[in-house]
Order: C-alpha cells, then sequence, then structure tokens
C-alpha cells in the first residue's frame, strides 16, 4: 500500500502503533525512576506523593541534608546524567537482560533464542586486519561473530531508518570486512539491497529487489526489498547522490 | 490553568484514550498516573522530537517532574493536558542542551519491532512514523503541538486549547490549517 492510498487516519493510526512504548519500555524506565526516587532525586521517596505530608517529619529530621543537596544537587545530578549517560539508567541497563532476544530484535534480524551474547563497545579496526589474517572462523568464535553481525545490523537498520542509506553500507562493508561469512547472510543481503535501492544506486537499471528474490526465494523480507525498491524516485534518501538520480 | 468542558461535537476522529479529570488527587497516586499515563508521555515525547537513543531519559526526567508536582496538581485541568505540559517543557530543554553538543553515532536502542506483527505491517509503521516525524520536524512549534494532541493524541479541541493556552477559536483554526498542510504533505509524498 502507497501512501496515496493512505488516509491520513491510517496514517495517524500506523504512528499510534509506532510510537507507542512496549512494556519493557514502562518497566525499564520505572526501574530507573525508582532508583532515582531512592537515592532521593525526586525529592521525597513516597510513593504515594499525596501522603507527602506525612513525611514532614523525617524531612526534618534529615533537613539540613535535604536542603543542602536540594534544587542545586538535582540540578548538578541532572546535567551530569545527561552529559554522561545517567548512572541510574547504566546501572538498570546492566541489570536487564541481554536485549538479543526474539522480543527486541530489530526488523532485520531473526530472533536468536538463548542468545545471551552480551553486546560490547565497537571493535577497533585493528581486530579486523587479525581476523582477516588469522582467519575469522579463528578469530571471533560462533557467538561472537554473531553478537558482532547482531549489532552491526541493528546499526544498519537504524541508519536506513533515519534516512541514510550511505552510512548503512558504511556499516555493511566494515561488517564484511569484520565477518566475511557471518552466519544472517539473508538480512545482510536484505539490508545491503535496501541500501541500494534507496540510494537508487543501480547501474544498467539493474533490478536489484528481482536478484534478491531469486537468491532467496522464500525470504520473509521480500516484501520490504520490494517495497524500498519500489521507491527510488523518492527524495527521502538524504544521501543519495544527484548525479545517480534515476533518469 | 482552568478547566473547560470537553466538547463532544469537535472535529476530533475516532476514540479518544484515556483522559479522566484528576479529580480528587488523594485517588491518584504516582503509580496510577505512570500506569495509565506512560504511553502517553513516551508517544508525546517521540512526536516531540526527542531522539531514540534519549527517549529512557527524558521519560525519566519527565516522571520525576511529575513525582515532584503530583502534591500540588490540583485536578483542574485534565491529567494529559499537564502531563503534555511537563512533557513539552522537558523535552525543549534537552533539546536544548542536545544542540551544544554533537551526538555521536547513535547507541543501540530499543526500539525493536513488535513481532506480533508481521515485518511488513512493521515496517509500514515505522515509515508511517517517520513520515510525521518528518512533518513534524518542518511544522511551525505552535502548530505541531496542536497536532500532536489533537489529531495524534485525539484530545478534544477544548482540552488543546487549555493545554497550549490559546483561545478555542485560534485552535480550531490552527487545526485546520495544520490538518490541510498534512494532507498536502501526505499527497505530495512520494512513496
Amino acid at each position: 500500500m502507497t501512501k496515496h492510498e493512505l488516509t491520513s487516519a491510517d496514517v495517524v493510526a500506523q504512528v499510534h502503533r509506532a510510537w507507542s512504548p512496549r512494556a519493557t519500555d514502562a518497566e525499564r524506565v520505572r526501574r530507573a525512576i525508582d532508583v532515582a526516587l531512592a537515592g532521593g532525586v525526586g525529592g521525597d521517596t513516597a510513593t504515594s506523593p499525596q501522603h507527602a505530608w506525612s513525611w514532614t517529619a523525617r524531612v526534618i529530621a534529615a533537613g539540613a541534608i535535604a536542603a543542602a543537596s536540594g534544587g542545586a544537587g538535582y540540578l548538578a545530578g541532572h546535567r551530569a546524567g545527561l552529559r554522561d549517560a545517567p548512572t541510574v539508567a547504566v546501572a538498570v541497563q546492566a541489570a536487564r537482560p541481554a536485549q538479543v532476544t526474539s522480543s527486541s530484535a530489530p526488523l532485520f534480524l531473526p530472533p536468536v533464542a538463548g542468545s545471551q551474547t552480551p553486546l560490547g563497545p565497537p571493535r577497533p579496526r585493528q581486530n579486523s586486519h587479525a581476523a582477516r589474517r588469522e582467519g575469522d572462523k579463528n578469530d571471533l568464535a560462533g557467538a561472537e561473530s554473531l553478537a558482532v553481525e547482531l549489532r552491526a545490523l541493528r546499526n544498519i537498520e537504524r541508519a536506513l531508518r533515519d534516512g541514510n542509506p550511505g552510512l548503512a553500507l558504511a556499516f555493511l562493508g566494515e561488517l564484511d570486512r569484520e565477518v566475511p561469512h557471518g552466519q544472517l547472510t539473508e538480512e545482510r543481503d536484505a539490508a545491503t539491497t535496501i541500501a541500494r535501492c534507496a540510494r537508487d544506486d543501480r547501474p544498467f537499471d539493474i533490478d536489484l529487489a528481482g536478484e534478491f528474490a531469486q537468491r532467496h526465494p522464500g525470504s520473509v523480507y521480500k516484501r520490504r526489498v520490494e517495497q524500498a525498491c519500489s521507491k527510488t524516485d523518492s527524495p527521502s534518501s538524504g544521501d543519495s547522490p544527484s548525479w545517480r538520480s534515476k533518469e | 490553568m482552568k478547566p473547560v468542558p470537553s466538547d463532544p461535537g469537535d472535529s476530533s476522529e475516532g476514540p479518544r484514550p484515556e483522559g479522566p479529570r484528576l479529580q480528587a488527587r488523594s485517588a491518584w497516586s504516582f503509580d496510577h498516573v505512570y500506569g495509565e499515563y506512560f504511553p502517553f508521555v513516551w508517544r508525546c515525547l517521540r512526536a516531540l522530537g526527542v531522539p531514540l537513543r534519549a527517549l529512557d531519559d527524558v521519560a525519566h526526567d519527565v516522571f520525576l517532574v511529575v513525582h515532584r508536582q503530583l502534591p500540588n496538581f490540583r485536578g483542574e485541568s485534565s491529567a494529559q493536558t499537564w502531563l503534555f505540559g511537563i512533557a513539552r517543557h522537558v523535552a525543549s530543554n534537552h533539546k536544548r542542551w542536545s544542540r551544544r553538543k554533537q551526538a555521536p553515532l547513535e547507541p543501540l536502542g530499543s526500539d525493536a519491532p513488535d513481532l506480533a506483527r508481521g515485518p511488513l505491517e512493521h515496517a509500514q509503521d515505522a515509515e508511517a512514523a517517520a513520515f510525521v516525524a518528518a512533518f513534524l520536524a518542518r511544522t511551525d512549534e505552535k502548530k505541531r503541538d496542536l497536532f500532536i494532541l489533537a489529531v495524534l493524541e485525539q484530545m478534544t479541541i477544548p482540552e488543546v486549547a487549555a493545554a497550549l493556552s490559546i483561545p478555542i477559536n485560534t485552535a480550531y483554526t490552527r487545526l485546520r490549517a495544520v490538518r490541510a498542510d498534512f494532507e498536502r504533505a501526505l499527497g505530495h509524498h512520494e512513496p
């Protein structure tokens, strides 16, 4: 279905769905709030603030501390938290289960049941050279290489969603260097095809979606690839070079 | 903020989401407000342009303010009106702060697909969301706020007018204008 066929009510309903939080979002933020309140950031620790007056006696007992830290403490903590990824969020993040689960897998990623591999920081480039030298099978264990692929594919998907197919292709290139023979070949191929279509990177008008369908006849990404490749006239691809625009 | 009676005959479409007023503050705990209105606040923050990477932190800040101010909330306006005011203020502060600092590459967020829906549906929803986000980003702030409340959240115009502290007629005028803009954008959008 194209946007032309959609009414504004359809679009609003889709946006409502897309922007609604999941239960895990509410729980995660709630945990962070509870931690912050327990630490005194919220001013009082009552779960039901309407009963704040009942805390007056305790507040008076701790008056000196509360008065000293008060607003300035909150402001400073707030700024520091925003600047350096709040410790509260980090603590909660650490307590959170690994995100490589079926409920939080991005679009390109199949659910990886039972995979608890933590996603660490990006690997430095020297590692990719080492991986090439020693062979990816020796250098990256299966689980580790899968984690690298998962992480990269999330970034790729994010880049595509943000309208940066060039960045997505750069991530894909780096992933190819880092994990040349990964396990998520179909997902990588789908992402590459979508990114190329978004950039209108189709020399001689090659049917990228058709070729993808030939390579992966039963792919669950077929529709999305076709959808992406059918809108090559869209100006939405922000980094699409003008000289590549379709004639 | 003075409560304004809702107008059932206004041009809002579809069923209205939850929106009772916080009438007796003793009947409303933070838990209740959080449980009932977290989705509303989350959607508003997204519509206000808070990036995904900061959504957790900004929502966290909003509810800390809510926690602090709930005892003083007199329940004269609707909960959504009150919460939107806080969300808008916190989102604006965040935007001002983030402008001063160039964000590096986005860290991984939790914007994963809901696998209860198919990948196609998820992709379509995401595409619609991106389209509306782009529309809101280039829309005048006054119209944007009105669009969020009246169109996306389907609040009544009197409630929206109260939330934005504008006359009802002004709200209707802006709504007509922003709807026309949206329809135009939808018509011009090349999928």
